[in-house]
């Protein structure tokens, strides 16, 4: 009989202690998210802001022009040559982080087309997720065909930046380096295509 | 076929690396040079280095990013380059990477030396005779795995002139930044100018492209003269004569091209001036010319750019009315129309002037309202019906004209 008074003393006094630990916790934490709600931080208001995403022709600038002195320069396409290239540049990138070659014949075309397109199948084949990003590019025009058709220039020391992760680790690999390349651009079905690009 | 590099890096130990971001420039390995197709073995040798310790390639050339693994064995790791690896020429800035430390290993992929495909771009595609224009021949060459042929590949560009027995002695050109391009000024005569081009290759092969034409076409017409191959100009208001001219020729004699646009004047005896387009055709200045309906005098004279024709003049004698015709008018049985009839309309044989000759009419009513009519002529008489209920009682008076002749009539309506 005293044996069993003092068990149902025991869960009485477990069901006191626990209840009086979940009301300390509770004022605990009241505390605490009023803390916060006072301090600066939290009282700042997020003010909205806009960030204007800048035209692929904007990441483009022009050298002077390093043509033959035969030759004239293009009249009215240095700006849809520097909206399609960038674009091109763009779509490469995109390529990457999809893993799919889709959209890039719309930039480039022959030669250059198999090129890129390898460069996504090989790496992603490989297992590995590449994310690339390209920063302002500086151009000078090494040729322009009298109707303004064909046109080769060179892309001078552009910043490249390859991050890639292998989908079966951890492991991250990044590559941070300048290149100029060498790239003529045709016309073809109505628009500017990449058809040669070699980096030097 | 295996390229196999064997890289010795100085003694260093795992201890030893510092990370690659204290280096301002890594230390670099030397270039290596790979034809491209070719597979290609790299094999970095180590000194005091633990055994299958990772070893990372990665590199960004003209096909993108390039990243390879390998662990070291027996102090060496080797990266293995398939020919698709290094299909694409160009220059690839590699780093090698153990741990934190980094080398640069520069990749350089030739170009293969010999050219397979010759894309020849011309434009413009037209010029004109004379020398002072150009056409720009440009070549895009490209060797059998679609790589731009290095700088200075030679090619060379034949061109046929237009009526020139031979072509010309073949002018060489060579690739510079990717492509190569001649300038081609056009000759005294005018044609089709034949254009090809090919590259003899070290290896004894040579590579050909398309034939590519561009159209010289003659310059300013010199002045000409017209004529007309019609004996006898009848004013039938009707008849069409043809104009022609003599072969147009530029001052090189070249032959005018066939649609070249001109513009004919016609002067009528009073001074009234009309135009008439036309097209070069068979070399010729050609054009129709309806005959007056009236006899007298006309001049002509046509222009082609800058160049103008003699004035040509031209004198019709009279063919339509040649007999006296009557205006006649009388109510229809119900009186519900008046119909005026003017007849007969006779031609120069006494021949009835075709159907459709206009028959100018002129009706001015009592109040002194003149209308003018077109009516057409049918069986050698001309109908007009004007409906009853319009007209209002009195005098009214009528005048017809058909070539050079003129009737003049009146009609009293009493009701």
């Amino acid at each position: 009989m005293m044996w069993r008074k003092i068990v149902i003393y025991r869960w009485r006094l477990a069901i006191v202690l626990a209840l009086l630990l979940l009301g300390a916790g509770g004022v605990f934490g009241v505390m605490v998210m009023r803390q916060r709600a006072q301090s600066p931080q939290a009282a700042a208001t997020p003010t909205p802001s806009i960030t204007r995403t800048p035209r692929p022709s904007e990441r483009v600038r022009w050298l002077p022009d390093q043509l033959p002195p035969t030759l004239l320069p293009p009249i009215n396409t240095r700006e849809n040559i520097a909206q399609a290239y960038a674009s091109a540049w763009r779509q490469w990138a995109l390529a990457y982080e999809r893993g799919t070659t889709l959209g890039l014949d719309d930039y480039f075309s022959a030669s250059a087309l198999a090129q890129v397109q390898y460069a996504i199948t090989s790496t992603t084949e490989a297992g590995w997720q590449v994310r690339q990003s390209d920063e302002m590019h500086t151009l000078q025009l090494t040729y322009a065909s009298d109707d303004g058709t064909l046109v080769g220039f060179r892309d001078i020391d552009v910043q490249v930046q390859q991050q890639l992760r292998h989908r079966n680790s951890t492991q991250t690999q990044t590559l941070d380096m300048m290149h100029t390349f060498e790239v003529v651009m045709v016309i073809e079905e109505g628009r500017w295509r990449v058809r040669f690009f070699v980096r030097q | 076929m295996s390229f196999y590099i064997w890289l010795l890096i100085g003694i260093f130990s795992l201890v030893g690396l510092r990370g690659p971001a204290a280096e301002p420039a890594p230390p670099a390995l030397p270039r290596q040079i790979i034809g491209a197709g070719q597979a290609a073995d790299i094999t970095i040798g180590f000194v005091d280095m633990p055994e299958d310790y990772p070893v990372t390639f990665i590199g960004f050339g003209s096909a993108g990013v390039m990243i390879k693994q390998a662990n070291i064995i027996q102090q060496q790791a080797s990266f293995s380059f398939s020919p698709a690896d290094t299909r694409y020429a160009g220059h690839i800035q590699a780093q090698i990477r153990v741990g934190d430390k980094v080398w640069e290993l520069p990749i350089h992929i030739t170009a293969l030396p010999d050219v397979q495909t010759l894309l020849p771009v011309v434009v413009p595609r037209s010029i004109v005779a004379g020398g002072a224009d150009y056409s720009l021949f440009t070549v895009l060459a490209t060797d059998a795995l679609g790589n731009p042929m290095a700088n200075d590949t030679p090619l060379q560009v034949l061109a046929h002139y237009p009526n020139v027995i031979t072509p010309t002695e073949a002018t060489t050109i060579t690739i510079q930044n990717q492509l190569a391009w001649l300038r081609l000024p056009s000759q005294n005569n005018a044609g089709i100018l034949r254009l090809g081009v090919q590259a003899i290759n070290p290896s004894g092969s040579v590579a050909y492209g398309p034939e590519r034409l561009v159209r010289v076409v003659p310059r300013k017409a010199k002045d000409f003269r017209l004529s007309t191959s019609s004996q006898v100009l009848l004013a039938d208001g009707y008849s069409l004569i043809e104009i022609l001219s003599n072969p147009l020729l530029d001052m090189y004699d070249n032959v005018l091209l066939d649609g070249t646009s001109g513009q004919a004047v016609v002067i009528e005896a009073d001074g009234t001036r009309r135009m008439i387009p036309f097209q070069v055709r068979e070399g010729r200045a050609k054009f129709s010319l309806q005959t007056p309906a009236s006899a007298g005098s006309l001049s002509v004279q046509a222009f082609i750019g800058e160049a103008q024709s003699e004035l040509l003049n031209l004198t019709f004698a009279p063919a339509l009315a040649m007999a006296p015709f009557t205006i006649a008018t009388q109510f229809t049985a119900n009186d519900y129309q008046l119909q005026v009839t003017i007849a007969p309309l006779l031609s120069y044989l006494g021949q009835f002037v075709p159907d459709g000759t206009p028959v100018r009419l002129w009706v001015t009513q009592p109040n002194g309202t003149q209308n003018e009519y077109i009516v057409p002529a049918e069986q050698g008489q001309a109908v007009l019906n004007i409906r009853s209920s319009t007209l209002s009682p009195g005098q009214y008076q009528f005048r017809a004209k058909l070539g050079g002749r003129e009737v003049e009539s009146q009609f009293m309506l009493t009701r």
